[in-house]
């Protein structure tokens, strides 16, 4: 037990640092639904005008390239984090950790370094400007979500759920989609949102690979504070943070069906 | 159930010099088995012994490096796990956690596209292990013990010919696989079909099956049945890992021995000349003087005694070693702490066996 000192401390150092990570938020989504022309704090009055002005045609388009590329980088990051999970976990091959550690530094590698190289690579081969080179850039930084999730739940799944599969009239591929791949969904799920959230904020290697032609979310609302301070970005953002909310809903309904499942 | 068409429906497996390494380790060295067909045989060993891998090679999750496994004289080489017609139970009951109990049970005919009259036959094995009310529920909204019967209905469902049994009862407590050993031999009883147990249990091994393996160092120790295996182990790592017996090393030379202070006794038992253990079951030693009718006899002093309800335990220093006792109460009462007394068993119940490298003196 905690003496009530100690529990009126913990909960002063739990409100500052809500407050420190909040109240930025909070400031944002206020501002973005400002009846002021300016990026005024507290706003003068209230009105949806800066949301009714990402309906125009260039703040759409980013949306829609945003969720093209966030997306098929979701996709993507899945298609190589799964099966580079599995080897990962059931085999044992020469530099196995090797390779578990460089997936983890696709993460810590810092933007501005990813974005130069990736540049540089893709440039003579075509890639750079094109939306599948941008997917392929996200990819990089996607994987390791997907990888980590799901290396974290295979590491205790229960082989015998496979054998029991078999020994029960399945081939082992029928094992695998009748048993295993629905076991592990929610992880899956949970590593593909985190990809697709990565890439959809994602804006130094967005800048290089797309953004002379294409204007994702993230590249348009940094032009947007660079040129003017309108209370747009604000709304942007707005929309951001319910996405992230989203997401995070999504998680937590995985995560929940996932505990259910006896490890 | 359909006795008469399922007692013809048993595979016999046939375990034909089957050795297995993983990487220089060496699991299985060579071991051969006959397992006839409708019986229930055990596979008994502590862990390492080679009993998991020997039934994961049965079941075609590994392959042998060098002999065969047959069913009904038929090679299992290149045959997947998923044509062997099996039902299978795990320690950790391997439900399918995103499947209904109805889903888990109906998996095995589902898959082997044996749907005819699917619920009747799933409702007909959920009763067999009594959870007829439970068809809709999870696996995780159960207790172990429920899980395992689902397991087991899972298992038995398509009526396979064999079924193997991965250490089915070790994760329940003491009270729920007492009960549950009784259904398992009660469903096998009825199925006719032939069951191959794993287990580090002695008294289940002892206590289910119509014959027990024993395993070590992944070799077959001794086949044979409980009784048999109880009465005559072959070997002093039989009849330590069975447990309960004294043994004694000695020094064999004919019909008789020599313990380590001298003591000579008259002996039985299948090890040749030389060095011995000398098996004694601690509930066929007596106490007292008697007349001399050849019994072994020696002076012995209580160490202990425990009262065990029907009997009472004492445990004396015998010539160097400590022997453990099991005499009525009422014949007891000279058992003491530091009491001086005479422990005597007959020759035809010491059992000489060839002696266990390393082995220990005393009660295993």
């Amino acid at each position: 037990m905690i003496s009530r000192t100690e529990a009126r401390v913990l909960w002063f150092c739990a409100t500052v640092a809500l407050f420190y990570l909040l109240f930025p938020v909070v400031v944002v989504m206020t501002v973005s639904f400002s009846s002021s022309k300016f990026l005024d704090f507290p706003p003068p009055g209230y009105s949806l005008q800066w949301y009714r002005a990402l309906l125009d045609e260039g703040w759409l388009s980013s949306y829609w390239i945003t969720f093209q590329v966030g997306t098929l980088t979701a996709l993507f990051s899945t298609l190589v984090g799964v099966p580079a999970a599995f080897a990962l976990a059931r085999y044992d091959f020469p530099f196995r950790r090797s390779f578990e550690a460089l997936l983890l530094a696709a993460i810590i590698v810092p933007p501005i370094i990813k974005a130069i190289s990736l540049y540089l690579f893709f440039a003579p081969i075509g890639l750079a400007n094109t939306v599948l080179g941008l997917v392929l850039g996200h990819t990089v930084t996607g994987v390791p979500y997907v990888v980590i999730n799901l290396l974290a739940t295979l590491k205790g799944y229960d082989r015998d759920l496979e054998r029991a599969a078999q020994a029960h009239g399945a081939t082992p591929l029928q094992a695998i989609r009748t048993v295993t791949l629905p076991v592990l969904a929610p992880s899956v799920l949970v590593g593909a949102v985190f990809a697709f959230l990565q890439s959809a904020q994602e804006l130094l290697v967005a800048l290089f690979l797309l953004g002379t032609v294409e204007k994702p979310l993230a590249v348009r609302m940094w032009e947007g504070v660079r040129i003017s301070l309108s209370p747009t970005i604000a709304a942007a953002s707005g929309t951001l943070v319910v996405l992230a909310l989203a997401a995070l809903a999504v998680v937590a309904l995985a995560l929940r069906s996932r505990r259910r499942a006896p490890a | 159930m359909h006795d008469g068409r399922r007692k013809q429906d048993a595979t016999g497996v046939r375990i034909d010099g089957v050795s297995k390494a993983f990487g220089s380790r060496a699991v299985l060295r060579d071991c051969s088995l006959d397992i006839e067909a409708g019986t229930f045989v055990t596979l008994l060993g502590a862990s390492g012994s080679g009993k998991t891998t020997l039934l994961r090679i049965i079941a075609g999750f590994l392959s042998a490096d060098r002999g065969d496994i047959l069913f009904d004289g038929r090679s299992m080489r290149g045959v997947p796990t998923h044509r062997r017609r099996l039902g299978m139970m795990f320690q950790s009951y391997a439900l399918f956690p995103h499947m209904s109990v109805f889903d888990n049970v109906a998996y095995a005919l589902r898959m082997r596209g044996d749907t005819d009259r699917l619920a009747a036959r799933v409702g007909e094995a959920l009763e067999l292990v009594r959870l007829e009310g439970y068809a809709q529920q999870r696996p995780d909204r159960l207790s172990g013990g429920q899980r395992q019967r689902v397991a087991m209905a899972r298992a038995v469902v398509a009526n396979p010919p064999l079924l193997l049994l991965d250490e089915p009862l070790s994760a329940l407590d003491k009270e729920l696989r007492e009960q549950l050993q009784v259904e398992i031999k009660t469903i096998h009883r009825s199925a006719g079909t032939t069951f191959i147990n794993v287990t580090h249990d002695q008294g289940e091994a002892l206590g289910m099956s119509d014959s027990v393996v024993v395993m070590g160092n992944g070799v077959i120790q001794q086949a044979a049945s409980p009784q048999e295996l109880w009465n005559r182990p072959v070997s002093a790592f039989v009849a330590r890992f069975l447990g309960g017996s004294n043994l004694l090393r000695a020094e064999r030379r004919g019909a008789e021995a020599r313990l380590a202070d001298g003591t000579v006794m008259k002996v039985h038992g299948p090890a040749p000349d030389g060095p011995v253990e000398l098996a004694v079951r601690p509930e066929l030693v007596t106490i007292g003087e008697g007349a001399d009718d050849g019994a072994n006899a020696v002076p012995a002093t209580v160490r202990e005694t425990i009262f065990l309800g029907e009997a009472i335990k004492i445990v004396a220093d015998v010539a160097g070693h400590t022997l453990e006792a099991r005499v009525p109460v009422a014949r007891a009462e000279a058992a003491r702490p530091g009491a001086r007394l005479v422990l005597r068993w007959r020759p035809e119940d010491t059992l000489a066996l060839p002696a266990e490298a390393g082995g220990k003196d005393g009660a295993a």
